[in-house]
């Protein structure tokens, strides 16, 4: 009788629960990248989908436009178009217009943090112009823009947020949201630096010396190849192992802050100064992160998390604090950078 | 007498310990307010101590009735009174197991699928369960072992995943002004402590020393709560807030190489655990039927929970008002402390009088 049950159950696993009655491939929209624009009140959903469907094998990858008045509307009304099911899971990017930018960018991202399909790890970028625009260039598939965003940790020049660290610098009360941008030269897309948010808005671009300088300060990034003068030829150095430290502090009500980049540099052309070299590759790496602080300091834009560090090192203090931009604005820095060859 | 078939101590303690963390991992913060979590890794560590002493009546009940269950100790004591004892067992079992359902039926909504029938999902959960309460205890302890090694491994595999995303800026110091939130947090977790009156009822059907097998459960699910509260702040930061299930939002997040999307893996695991717990709970109560209604029910009493459990927890998902109350905090403190506290208390001055 025992056997007989779990044969039964076994044969009405075979029959009920192998999945057949589920959607098949080529009824699904594997979205591989999601393009948000706003303009006149309205989203516009710009979606990247892997090509499922047999009878046109040679192209890859589909593009497909919705509009709505959120951006669930919006998905809404592809799903309208195509009649496909939208799977999220395999996204690689989510690209925001900057119209979208400029107007705020919490509701639209809202979908993303709740919508239980959606990644928290997918990569957040900025558009310097509409979204649909750059997803729409010729020859462009959702790996020209993923790969621009990977190379994040081999160039020093490119960044790219994941959407759960974007929001959560969006929502906390002293850390300014930032993300890579990306731009267009000649119809290829290209990394063109980092875009500030004011709360959710894109109030400042930094352009690519400065966002280098973002990066090294944040000790998020490796650089490959950044050029120094050295006995009157210009070499190119390599920063690996890169490191920083950064303390905070507020007294008399001025912000000071003191930053170290530390790093293991190497320099490829053949030369015999190391000494020199040294010393060289500091000097340019205190230039680009004091640009970096400067304009960021001008603007007000606290990139560094210097509000969480007073939070962890001066809780009492960090509480008294009520104009937080100010003091970022008026704050006192110093940056020295230490390499070894 | 002592009850027939037995596990062992290692056994037991590793069911209680899944029961404990499913709630903790899975379904935390549900409805209460994530900026908790802030505090939970030092509210963690605080409670401990408080579940430490929050199990001694119990310990103390089952030493002084030489190794009776709460229910039988009680009908020993207060005769045919005692029933009111096992009443209020099964009621709370029953509310446990309620709360545990609807909690699932809830995450299930909202993260697994939303076009999954919730019912059907429901009716093969609680099946399951009813065929495992109906097994017994030592199959469910030989269970609990096995899905507890998998339990560790996604817990090990989550912590590797996590660590490089961890960032220690996250954290807020806690200063006396926070000292009412982590108070709250405490008391919601000793709330949570539905495994100290489990113990009432299952400590005489464990081999061996209890007093060690009491220590390391109670650190165990303490010190692997401050844990994983400490790496979701770390992991999420203010993220955490737009989220209703931190722990699942943040198995999103976890990559280890070309592994990625290991949500799935651990909504597999903790399933499997939600499995021991309604079992167990099952059992529990099913056991206080017995006790209560006697033989004439005893065949079909599993039957009988699993269906009553089942319409209940659909009833009160669908129910606002209900809703409110299930989720309760302060309700849910007082019914566990009566039965994880007060009662073993009576019990223990009873046998203390009678015994003399």
């Amino acid at each position: 009788m025992k056997k007989f049950l779990v044969l039964l159950a076994a044969v009405l696993s075979v029959c009920f629960m192998q999945g057949c009655d589920s959607k098949q491939l080529n009824e699904r929209m594997v979205i591989q990248g999601i393009g948000i624009d706003y303009s006149d009140n309205n989203y516009s959903v710009t979606v990247m989908y892997m090509n499922t469907d047999a009878t046109n094998p040679d192209v890859t990858y589909k593009t497909v436009v919705g509009k709505g008045k959120t951006v669930t509307e919006a998905v809404a009304t592809i799903v309208s178009q195509n009649g496909m099911d939208p799977l999220y899971s395999h996204n690689s990017f989510i690209l925001l217009g900057k119209g979208l930018c400029k107007q705020g960018v919490e509701e639209a991202m809202e979908f993303f943090a709740g919508y239980y399909q959606c990644r928290p790890s997918v990569n957040v970028i900025a558009a310097d112009t509409q979204a649909h625009k750059i997803m729409t260039l010729k020859g462009i598939t959702p790996h020209t823009i993923s790969d621009i965003v990977n190379s994040k940790h081999t160039t020093g020049r490119t960044l790219a947020v994941p959407v759960y660290e974007f929001l959560s610098d969006i929502i906390n009360d002293t850390t300014t949201a930032y993300t890579g941008v990306i731009t267009v030269e000649n119809d290829v897309p290209r990394s063109g630096g980092i875009a500030l948010f004011k709360h959710d808005k894109m109030y400042k671009t930094l352009d690519k010396d400065q966002s280098m300088g973002v990066m090294l300060i944040r000790g998020d990034t490796d650089i490959d190849a950044e050029v120094i003068p050295l006995t009157g030829k210009n070499k190119s150095f390599a920063l690996s192992q890169e490191k920083t430290e950064i303390t905070v502090k507020v007294s008399k009500g001025v912000l000071y802050c003191d930053i170290l980049i530390k790093g293991e540099a190497s320099v490829y052309e053949y030369t015999n100064q190391n000494k020199e070299q040294e010393k060289s590759i500091e000097q340019r790496l205190n230039k680009l992160a004091e640009e970096a602080v400067r304009v960021c300091a001008d603007n007000s834009a606290d990139v560094f998390d210097l509000g969480k560090r007073l939070r962890q090192s001066d809780y009492r203090v960090y509480r008294t604090i009520d104009n937080w931009p100010e003091l970022v604005k008026n704050g006192v820095y110093t940056v020295k950078s230490t390499v070894s060859m | 007498m002592k009850p027939f078939v037995r596990v062992s101590l290692c056994q037991l303690f590793i069911m209680l310990y899944i029961s404990r963390m499913v709630v903790n991992a899975t379904y935390s913060s549900f409805g209460s307010n994530t900026n908790h979590l802030y505090y939970g890794f030092v509210a963690a560590l605080l409670a401990l101590p408080a579940t430490a002493l929050m199990v001694l009546p119990v310990y103390g009940a089952f030493v002084t009735s030489n190794g009776r269950t709460i229910t039988d100790n009680g009908y020993d004591v207060f005769k045919k009174y005692g029933a009111v004892i096992a009443v209020v067992y099964g009621l709370y079992f029953l509310w446990v197991l309620i709360n545990t359902l609807s909690r699932f039926n809830i995450m299930v909504t909202k993260v697994l699928n939303p076009s999954a029938s919730v019912l059907v999902l429901s009716v093969a959960v609680v099946a399951a369960s009813m065929y495992g309460a109906y097994k017994g205890i030592e199959a469910l302890g030989r269970a609990s072992t096995i899905i507890f090694v998998f339990i560790a491994i996604a817990l090990i595999i989550l912590l590797c995943a996590l660590l490089p995303k961890a960032d220690a800026l996250n954290f807020i110091p806690v200063s006396a002004d926070n000292t009412g939130d982590i108070i709250d947090i405490i008391l919601n977790m000793l709330a949570k402590n539905s495994c100290i009156p489990a113990m009432a009822m299952l400590l005489p059907f464990a081999k061996g020393d209890c007093k060690k097998g009491i220590g390391i459960w109670v650190a165990g699910v303490y010190i692997s709560t401050a844990i994983i509260t400490a790496i979701i702040i770390a992991v999420m930061g203010d993220y955490l807030k737009t989220q209703v299930f931190p722990v699942y939002a943040v198995t999103a997040i976890a990559s280890l190489g070309i592994a990625e999307r290991l949500d799935g893996l651990f909504l597999g695991v903790w399933t499997a655990g939600m499995f021991v717990k309604v079992s167990l709970f099952i059992y529990l109560l099913s056991a206080c039927v017995k006790r209560v209604f006697g033989e004439v029910i005893s065949r079909w009493s599993i039957l009988i929970c699993g269906v009553v459990v089942f319409v209940s927890s659909m009833a009160i998902s669908m129910t606002d008002g209900m809703f409110d109350l299930l989720y309760n905090n302060n309700i849910m403190l007082i019914f566990t402390m009566l039965t994880a506290v007060v009662i073993p208390i009576i019990l223990i001055v009873a046998n203390k009088i009678t015994n003399r």
